[in-house]
């Protein structure tokens, strides 16, 4: 039998099966993850951003704050306000 | 993303008049409406419709509501106070504004840049990396809601240098996999590899043997012990 261990809580009946024989199970993401190092370049951080500093600003702040080249964000921009802000690396 | 948002501001009212008047029109744009993007934007400037899921008032003074939003995302929630004065025939603007929902990103788990850079000075100099944990999400979690195609373990390797995905390495499909869209591959263990561009509808999967299901648009680095914060 294949046991799939899905990331998230899905509901299964959304799902198309090509195999036979195949379980499900949810396995908490971060499980796969043994240590920070290892979930420090697939992973994002729910920011709130303060206003002065643009959203550019603070994603290479963080990249250089956490040692990660590899970083960038998402989230509209706003003119001003405080705003949740992905940063993603 | 397009994810629905949702929104906590205030709306400054250049005269003072009933506030019952502000409330019933709000209710009113609790529907689909248009809006043309301001002058100041990263998009196209063509009227485009919108759903405002919820706009409801928490609180007002003689000229000030401050509003709760729940809009479909790429909504301009200034046009939209805007818009309501217009609707009563005074002048409305808004003056602040805070997003506190983005998708499945929430101000409740909204880390402050301070936060952020005291954790990780805990880490860097006493080695204790579980509070700076607890701030970093697996990509995996915003998986959600999208597009899936679970993959065998053994095709791991070769998707993770840059192949393309066969049927054969597929062991399911979310049903929302539409030809030319993208999609999420991830093993069976739960493990994200990379986001694809799929080549196929998902009922067509199970007619077919052999063939390329999707290619890849962005492969994730594969989960490792390598260097991070010295």
């Amino acid at each position: 039998m294949i046991e799939v261990f899905l990331p998230i809580q899905r509901n299964m009946d959304k799902f198309l099966v090509l195999r036979e024989d195949v379980g499900w199970n949810y396995k908490n993401p971060r499980e796969l993850y043994p240590n920070v190092n290892s979930l420090l370049t697939r992973s994002f951080i729910n920011i709130d951003k303060p206003r002065g500093p643009s959203s550019h600003e603070v994603t290479a702040w963080v990249g250089r704050l956490l040692n990660v080249k590899k970083i960038g964000h998402g989230g509209t921009l706003v003119e001003y306000g405080e705003i949740p802000l992905l940063v993603v690396f | 993303m397009n994810t629905e948002k949702v929104y906590v501001g205030i709306m400054k009212l250049h005269e003072t008049i009933d506030i019952k008047e502000v409330y019933n029109i709000m209710k009113e744009f609790e529907t689909e409406i248009y809006q043309t993007p301001p002058m100041k934007s990263a998009v196209k400037r063509s009227i485009r419709k919108r759903r405002i899921y919820s706009f409801i008032p928490l609180e007002s003074d003689s000229n000030h509501v401050l509003f709760k939003a729940h809009v479909e995302s790429g909504t301009y929630i200034r046009k939209l106070c805007y818009d309501v004065g217009e609707a009563i025939g005074v002048g409305i603007n808004m003056v602040e504004l805070r997003r506190i929902r983005s998708g499945v990103f929430d101000e409740s788990s909204a880390v402050t840049l301070n936060q952020l850079a005291y954790y990780t000075s805990i880490y860097k100099e006493t080695g204790e990396s579980s509070e700076l944990t607890k701030l970093l999400n697996p990509i995996e979690e915003i998986l959600v809601d999208k597009p899936l195609i679970i993959v065998k373990e053994s095709a791991k390797k070769n998707l993770y240098t840059g192949a393309s995905l066969s049927v054969r390495g597929v062991i399911c499909v979310s049903n929302d996999i539409k030809s030319g869209s993208e999609a999420f591959v991830c093993s069976e263990n739960g493990e994200l590899i990379e986001v694809a561009r799929c080549l196929r509808n998902a009922e067509e999967l199970l007619g077919i043997e052999s063939g390329i299901v999707a290619t890849p648009i962005r492969v994730l680095e594969p989960i490792n012990v390598g260097a991070g914060v010295s």
